[in-house]
């Protein structure tokens, strides 16, 4: 009689137990959530907002003005001693698309990443501070092609191309030579990604 | 009375145990909840999407880039095109792979084996009048004040670029269906005073309308282009009103030549037009033809992220909606 109930009072507790476990799991699940809500900190651009810029300025073909937008030792429209822009954007479609897109308080840094013989390398675009954390990082890929101009930085074409160029003009090397169908007439796909964050 | 105490007993341990399930139960769903309003809440672009369009636009847009490009090329086949538009693709595919790659997304972009459709470009390089090129040389009284330029099918990139154009009549492009019913459309260009009128009245199904914009008329050449509505490089909502993806016959016509009191619309032209329709135009000296373009493509395109699936068909068909 003793031993039976004793051994009910056992399951009682090993019950309860169960129960405090499953709270405890319900609890835990709740607090799970919360930093979520709470860590968004104040410095944070809106993703999804460079993610539209970026998607039409690449459909219009900005974003690859820009990178073409080279004068054979830095990007057209730089300051002396310096190969991109620093404190500010390149005054074209794309720096125009960042900086009403995304609103004045918003800073941005862009950089070209391509591939080399030697692997891969990055050439900065502007830059306008060190990020801090929390800064959304977007990517878009551009094709760049052999008779693809090179522009000015108001994204108005330069005589000749790619292709016509000597060798060393362009930060990036001709990746694909060849023949045409064997992809001969690409001369490199770069990817240039966009760092932003509120000032 | 231990019968009593036993069977109390076993009914506590059932219900404490369905309690536990129930409990149990209810973090799980709630769990699932919370996690299912996370991600609907995240702005991250990965999670909502956002990045797949990023990255579908940029394959697009290289593709696009480079359909131009072969296009612009004279003497060459098509299947030399395909096979360069292919091995291209191929190649944008693989390294925009990598680079996603590098942040956890598969991305998949595979060329098909038959990916092009053929197109002919229509081309006037020279200034000249817009008759058939027949009967160019004919006396004014005997010829015929229209042209055929497209026989069916679609068209793109239809521009004209007047060096002369006449007061009045004016010169005028008509678009008539192929087959069935729908839209009809006439074009019409004129001077009207210090300004062009361009008037586009719909003539086929539905209500008779006619949209008209001037522009002012500066001196020397001026552009239409019919496909992107502008009148040198200002937009023209009357053009924009000409459904340009329907399959039309484009009869091009150009009163006054012979007419020494009038000013005939002369210049240059050019238009891609979608085969089968280029076959049976009436063209020839000074009028050219560029055979085997490639008038669109389709890529297939996939994109897989831990909080997103996508799979599409990319048409790349520049100046039309894709």
């Amino acid at each position: 009689m003793v031993g039976t109930r004793a051994q009910v009072f056992t399951l009682e507790g090993v019950l309860a137990a169960l129960i405090v476990l499953a709270g405890l799991g319900f609890a835990l699940q709740t607090v799970v959530v919360t930093p979520t809500d709470g860590g968004v900190s104040a410095g944070t651009a809106d993703g999804d907002r460079l993610e539209s810029v970026l998607t039409t300025a690449t459909e219009r073909g900005a974003v690859k003005r820009a990178v073409l937008a080279w004068t054979g030792s830095s990007f057209d429209g730089t300051g002396a001693g310096t190969s991109y822009f620093v404190d500010s954007l390149p005054d074209n479609g794309f720096g125009t698309a960042l900086r009403a897109g995304l609103g004045p308080s918003v800073v941005v840094n862009v950089v070209v990443g391509y591939e080399t013989a030697s692997g891969p390398e990055r050439q900065r675009l502007a830059y306008n501070g060190a990020p801090p954390e929390g800064a959304v990082r977007e990517t878009v890929t551009v094709a760049l092609y052999d008779a693809d101009s090179v522009y000015d930085e108001s994204g108005d074409p330069v005589a000749g191309t790619l292709a016509s160029r000597p060798s060393g003009f362009f930060y990036v090397d001709d990746r694909h030579t060849g023949s045409a169908s064997t992809g001969g007439d690409l001369y490199a796909v770069v990817e240039v990604e966009v760092v932003a964050w509120q000032a | 009375m231990a019968s009593l105490t036993d069977d109390r007993a076993q009914l506590l341990l059932a219900g404490a145990f369905v309690l536990a399930v129930a409990l149990l139960g209810l973090t799980i769903v709630l769990s699932a909840g919370n996690y299912t309003a996370s991600l609907a809440g995240d702005s991250g672009s990965v999670s909502q999407g956002d990045d797949a369009i990023t990255a579908r636009e940029s394959v697009r847009a290289g593709v696009r880039s480079y359909l131009r490009l072969i296009n612009d090329r004279s003497g060459v086949s098509h299947s030399d095109r395909e096979a360069s538009l292919e091995a291209v693709t191929r190649v944008i595919g693989e390294r925009t792979s990598e680079i996603y790659a590098r942040e956890g997304r598969v991305l998949v972009v595979s060329p098909d084996s038959d990916p092009a459709t053929e197109g002919t470009r229509i081309k006037q390089v020279n200034k000249d009048n817009f008759r058939q090129p027949s009967e160019r040389g004919g006396a004014a009284a005997d010829i015929d004040e229209t042209w055929s330029l497209t026989n069916g099918g679609t068209v793109r990139n239809m521009t004209f670029h007047f060096s002369q154009l006449p007061a009045s009549p004016p010169f005028e492009l008509q678009f008539r269906r192929v087959s069935g019913t729908g839209k009809e459309w006439d074009l019409r260009v004129e001077k009207s005073g210090g300004n062009w009128l361009i008037a586009v009245e719909q003539v086929g199904s539905g209500p008779a309308i006619t949209l008209t914009c001037e522009r002012p008329r500066s001196s020397g050449d001026q552009t239409m282009d019919v496909t992107d509505a502008t009148m040198d490089g200002t937009y023209c909502p009357a053009l924009d009103a000409i459904e340009m993806g329907a399959a039309y016959d484009v009869v091009v016509k150009t009163p006054g030549i012979g007419d020494s009191t009038r000013d005939p619309a002369e210049g240059q032209f050019w238009v891609i037009a979608r085969d089968p329709s280029a076959e049976a135009m009436n063209t020839g000296d000074p009028v050219e033809t560029d055979a085997g373009l490639v008038y669109s493509t389709t890529v297939p395109f996939s994109y897989h992220s831990p909080a997103v699936q996508y799979e599409a068909d990319l048409r790349v068909a520049p100046g039309e909606i894709e």
